[in-house]
């Protein structure tokens, strides 16, 4: 592809490696050669950087795809998945799904990243719903505003949440923080 | 740095009529005739780094430049256009593909007034940048003063003020080694592929690419910081190889292209040249420029034989082309040209087919 076709989401090969451009400014000084200045981050690692590119500089696109999949089982060295349009499975090791595997859950559906047709990643939901299958019971009489105590979910993912959350109820989650968001009512 | 935000659309409208008229009073209260050239041209100015949409079997112009001298070279005398112009693949906060120059020549019986009148173009940029801001207060609108006051650098001393050093020369090796010393230039050495065969046109590639690193690295901190001290900087005299359609005075070590910038801050507003009349001079230019682009993997551009051919008629000018929106994004302070466009920016890509 050519430097020209840089936008923010475009996914380069740099390296050997999948990258995203996650932010993007053309700038081109009075007749000057045009600059792409660009944020792109390691769709492997995460980690971000700063890459100028010059106008007429060829780059490679990344053989990148993201499709849905949902969680079928585990086997303690690898996760399984199925895609939800083709139904076919895709084992994931265990080091690539890393503390992800926390909430998988039966048939949460997860985005399952593809780099160069090899699973490389998976991207959670934002927000998970789960069974508290652990907690204890709120001490009486302690009403203090922002007061928590320990829950275990189904999946064994422990959680701090309010003091009124009972075993039995289901709650919400936020998978990048792994904090307590709310209460679901059934 | 944050700006206003978008400007409310009754604004836009508003701002660009009242703007575009005190530009206009400004150029014809001076002098200057108002003419409109055409949009779609048989062959754009060939430029190192300036892409043009075709518009088959013709072309959209970047500039009105060519289309204006030819009028000048059969005698209609001072002139302004306020043209719309098109440039592919410029899109960013301060860059469109869709966009407005105004261009203005001020003719002269002799070299000694076309060198007066390229002095004079300054002051003209000086005089729109304070009607513009006039007239933005005049509507209600709020945005930065105009600058105080404006100081003119040569580009070297520009260059030894923002990096410390002498303003590498003309050469190859020279300009590998200033990029080094430049914030922001790349670890790969400028030109890491093979320079090619004609010298010239390895120094013109390394030069433009320098200008930009350059620019964005050390001069435009530099600017933005006597922005805030409320000074508008011209910076003159350029280096020969980036003269484009402008004079180049003295030779060797002393050539210097008759070519201005004027900034506010990181915004470049204007270009103007004490215009080259010399149609073989021309002529090689462009050739160096061909050469260049094809080097560079850029597609090749038609000669504009009509224009090279009234050339030589060419009176005496200095000449001056002012990005239109940036003025208008300037004296509001929004951050980005899309916030005060008449219509939103099309998705990125949309324009290629």
């Amino acid at each position: 592809m050519d430097v020209s076709d840089l936008k923010k989401n475009a996914k380069l090969k740099i390296d050997g490696n999948p990258w995203i451009v996650v932010d993007f400014q053309f700038v081109k000084p009075g007749k000057g050669q045009g600059l792409y200045k660009c944020k792109i981050k390691n769709m492997l690692t995460g980690s971000v950087v700063d890459r100028t590119w010059r106008s007429g500089e060829k780059l490679e696109a990344a053989d990148v795809e993201s499709r849905t999949h949902s969680f079928l089982f585990g086997s303690g060295d690898s996760y399984t998945f199925m895609d939800a349009d083709t139904y076919e499975q895709v084992a994931i090791p265990a080091d690539t799904v890393g503390d992800d595997s926390a909430f998988l859950m039966d048939e949460l559906p997860v985005d399952i990243l593809f780099y160069e047709g090899r699973a490389v990643g998976i991207t959670l939901p934002s927000h998970v719903v789960m069974e508290v299958t652990e907690c204890p019971d709120g001490v009486a009489g302690n009403t203090a505003t922002g007061a928590t105590k320990d829950a275990t979910v189904s999946t064994g993912l422990t959680v701090q949440v309010p003091l009124f959350i009972k075993q039995g109820e289901r709650i919400k989650i936020d998978t990048r923080t792994r904090a307590y968001v709310e209460r679901v009512n059934n | 740095m944050s700006g206003p935000g978008p400007l409310p659309w009754p604004d836009r409208a508003r701002l660009w009529d009242a703007v575009s008229s005190g530009a206009r009073s400004h150029l014809r209260g001076t002098g200057l005739l108002e003419v409109s050239t055409p949009a779609r041209v048989l062959a754009p100015a060939i430029e190192p780094w300036i892409e043009p949409l075709a518009a088959a079997p013709q072309w959209l112009r970047t500039s009105p430049e060519l289309a204006l001298k030819r009028l000048l070279a059969r005698g209609v005398g001072s002139c302004f256009e306020l043209a719309k112009v098109w440039r592919a693949g410029e899109i960013g906060d301060w860059h469109r593909e869709e966009f407005h120059l105004l261009e203005w020549y001020r003719v002269a019986d002799t070299a000694a007034g076309a060198a007066a009148n390229f002095e004079r173009l300054r002051e003209d940029v000086e005089a729109l940048v304070a009607a513009a801001a006039t007239a933005r207060e005049e509507l209600g609108l709020s945005g930065p003063a105009a600058p105080a006051r404006w100081e003119t650098w040569t580009f070297d001393a520009a260059w030894h003020e923002t990096t410390g050093q002498t303003r590498p020369a003309d050469a190859l090796d020279a300009l590998r080694e200033a990029a080094r010393g430049v914030s922001g230039a790349p670890d790969a050495p400028l030109l890491a592929r093979d320079a090619p065969a004609d010298d010239r046109v390895a120094v013109l590639a390394a030069w433009s690419e320098l200008f930009s690193w350059w620019s964005d690295g050390a001069l435009d901190p530099w600017l933005e910081r006597k922005a805030e001290a409320g000074i508008g900087i011209h910076i003159v005299d350029f280096p020969a190889p980036l003269a484009a359609l402008a004079e180049i005075e003295g030779e060797g070590r002393d050539a210097r292209a008759r070519r201005f910038e004027s900034f506010i801050g990181r915004v470049e507003l204007a270009n103007g040249y004490l215009e080259l009349r010399d149609p073989r001079a021309q002529r090689e230019r462009f050739a160096r420029v061909a050469a260049m682009r094809a080097w560079s993997g850029l597609g090749p551009l038609p000669l504009d034989e009509g224009f090279l051919s009234e050339l030589g008629q060419l009176p005496p000018v200095a000449g001056i082309a002012l990005g239109f929106e940036r003025l208008l994004a300037w004296c509001t302070g929004v951050r980005r040209l899309s916030d005060l466009a008449l219509e939103p920016d099309p998705p990125r890509g949309s324009a290629r087919g």
